[in-house]
Parts: C-alpha cells; structure tokens; sequence
C-alpha cells in the first residue's frame, strides 16, 4: 500500500467484505482489535444502507417481511454497491434486483411494486418546475402545432404493469381501513406518478392517454403522440387529455420540432 | 393524417382558451402554497388522498382536498391550515 487512494480502496474493500484484510496492518490495536474496529464501520455501513432500502421500499418490506427484506437488502448491498454520495440515489437497481432475486420469485408482482415505490421515491426528491403558460401558444402558427414537442416536469413518473399494483400499494398502507384482499388476477395499471406541493399522488390513466402521455414523454411530437393514443383507442379524447395534463403541470413546456 | 390535425388543432385552441379566461395555472406557482381545509364539496381543484380526481370532494372542508391560493392568505381562511388534517 503506497497512497491515499490505495488505503481508501482497502478501507472500502474492508467495508463490503469479511475477507478482506488488506487494511489490518494500518490499524493500531490499542485495545481494541484492528479488524473489530473496522466491523464497526461495516456494521455501520450495512445498516445505513438497508436503512436507506426500508426508506424507499416500505411497501415492498412489508409484502416480504421485515427479516426476508434484510436478506434482501445485503444482498442488494454487495451486488449492487452505492456508486454515489447521495443516499437518495441508493436504491434503483432494487427492481431489477427482486426479478432476478431467486428466493422471491414466487411474487412475480415483487419488481413491479418496488418499480412504484422507486418512481415515487425520485418524483419525491425530483426538482420543480414553472407550470405552461397557455397564452405563449398564440405565438405558434396553427399549421405548426402537430409539431409541438413537450416537456415534461420533472416530478412525474410513468409506469405500467400486468399487475394491480396501485391497489397493492394502497392495502398495504398503514392507515388503510378498507378491505385487504387483492385481485392479481385483476387488470393491471397504468399510473402517473405526481407531486402537487409535495404530496405523492398515482393517477390510473386509461391505456390511450397513457400511450399519449408516454409517447410525449419521449420527445415525440404532440401530432405523433395523438396518432399512437388514437391508434389504441379511436375515441380517445385529445383535447380533455391536453388540457388536464396541462392544468396537472404535467406538461410544463414546449417548443417546435 | 387529417382527422388527427383537426383534433390537434382544437386541442391547442382549448389550451389557449384557458389561459385566456384565467381558469387554470397561477402566472407564478412558487408564490402559491398549499391550503388545506378551506376546500368546499366539489371545488377541490386536485384529487385527495381518498377521492380520485377533480371535483369528487363530498364532505365540507374534507382537510386533505386543497386549492391554490396565494401565500400568506391561508390562514386567514376560516377553517383552513398550511398542514393536512389527520
């Protein structure tokens, strides 16, 4: 070990495995054993990780139980290491993790329900953004307005899922009063995940003004995102979708294409 | 694809016609807060956290059902407060 760097590399080694002993010779005993003082750290470490999981999933621990989701949760840990300083982005590889977590795949429903909670977790901490000021549209020529691209705010999250997970989201709160049973066999939902003054809110959209919200979230033009959501359902009501996705701030801006 | 162009026209046109009559975004958001409990049946312009969406509010100053209205006025309504009720 010759740096700085090398003896950071070995303490973050010794942090996320029992093994390893690189950064032993480093530590003065005085007392108290070298490798037991740096199991306090990792101790500390893990916990505040799994801390941070519970914060972002508490759905999904109380679906698994307290003491699976630990398991879990270490897991998740080593396979997936925090990459940044910010605990808040800890965490989103969680999804993507339970579907391919063996032990929980009898809960095929599992991913998508941490999928909500992470959406809900990034729309919680996501910036703001000024609400569309409608009267600017009278600048742009109406030959132009199939044209229009949209912004969309950064406080909103789609998300989609064969399974009826805001339900399953819902029973699962601790002041729900409600019946407890979940249909699975239920249609899923389409959910627009928003922030209005902090609140977190899901809105179920029906499959056309899902796909017209989607396609526009894409970057899609708004003549683009009318064609996908007409071709789902030709009733599909445009000018009721536009105008409360605007009133939502949902779509805080535009420009041309 | 004709059909669309027609809907997408009427649709931008709506737009401007709200901005125009006043009825939907606040010219400047960060200067409105939240009020809670001041909301009466059927003018919450939100949904709440047990009814779906605009205008299902059914109880008088349900106190999680809000509207926008500009800072430092909340508390000056009868009823109303910056928290939600329990």
């Amino acid at each position: 070990m010759t740096g700085l760097r090398e003896l950071q590399q070995a303490f973050g080694e010794s942090l996320r495995s029992e093994q390893a002993m690189q950064l032993a010779p480093w530590i003065c005993a005085d007392g108290i054993p070298g490798m037991r003082r740096v199991q306090i750290y990792r101790n500390n470490h893990a916990t505040s990780l799994t801390e941070a999981l519970r914060a972002a999933y508490p759905v999904v621990e109380k679906l698994v139980s307290e003491g699976f989701f630990r398991f879990a949760a270490h897991r998740y840990t080593r396979k997936f290491p925090s990459t940044e300083g910010n605990l808040h982005g800890f965490g989103r590889d969680f999804a993507r993790f339970l579907g391919q977590f063996p032990p929980a795949k009898d809960h095929r429903y599992l991913p998508d329900v941490a999928r909500l909670e992470w959406a809900r977790h990034e729309v919680y901490h996501a910036g703001g953004h000024a609400p569309m000021a409608p009267q600017s549209l009278a600048a742009v020529d109406p030959a132009a307005y199939e044209s229009l691209r949209f912004t969309i705010h950064p406080a909103r999250r789609l998300l989609r899922s064969p399974y009826p997970v805001v339900r399953i989201w819902e029973v699962n709160q601790p002041d729900w009063k409600a019946g407890q049973t979940v249909d699975l066999s239920a249609s899923g939902d389409r959910v627009l995940v928003l922030r209005t003054q902090g609140q977190i809110e899901f809105h179920r959209l029906a499959p056309a003004e899902y796909r017209f919200l989607d396609t526009l979230s894409a970057g899609c033009t708004l003549g683009r995102a009318a064609e996908a959501a007409l071709a789902r359902e030709p009733d599909f009501d445009l000018n009721r979708s536009l105008v409360k996705h605007v009133q939502n701030h949902t779509l805080v801006g535009f420009a041309l294409a | 694809m004709t059909n669309t162009k027609t809907l997408v026209s009427t649709a931008v046109s709506s737009l401007m016609l709200l901005g125009i009559a006043g009825t939907t975004v606040p010219a400047n958001a960060a200067d409105m807060e939240k009020c809670y409990g001041v909301v009466k049946a059927g003018k919450n312009d939100c949904q709440t956290a047990n009814s779906s969406c605009a205008g299902t509010s059914t109880k008088d100053g349900q106190k999680d059902a809000w509207l926008f209205v500009p800072k430092g006025t909340c508390e000056k309504l009868v009823g109303g407060n910056t928290k939600a009720g329990a």
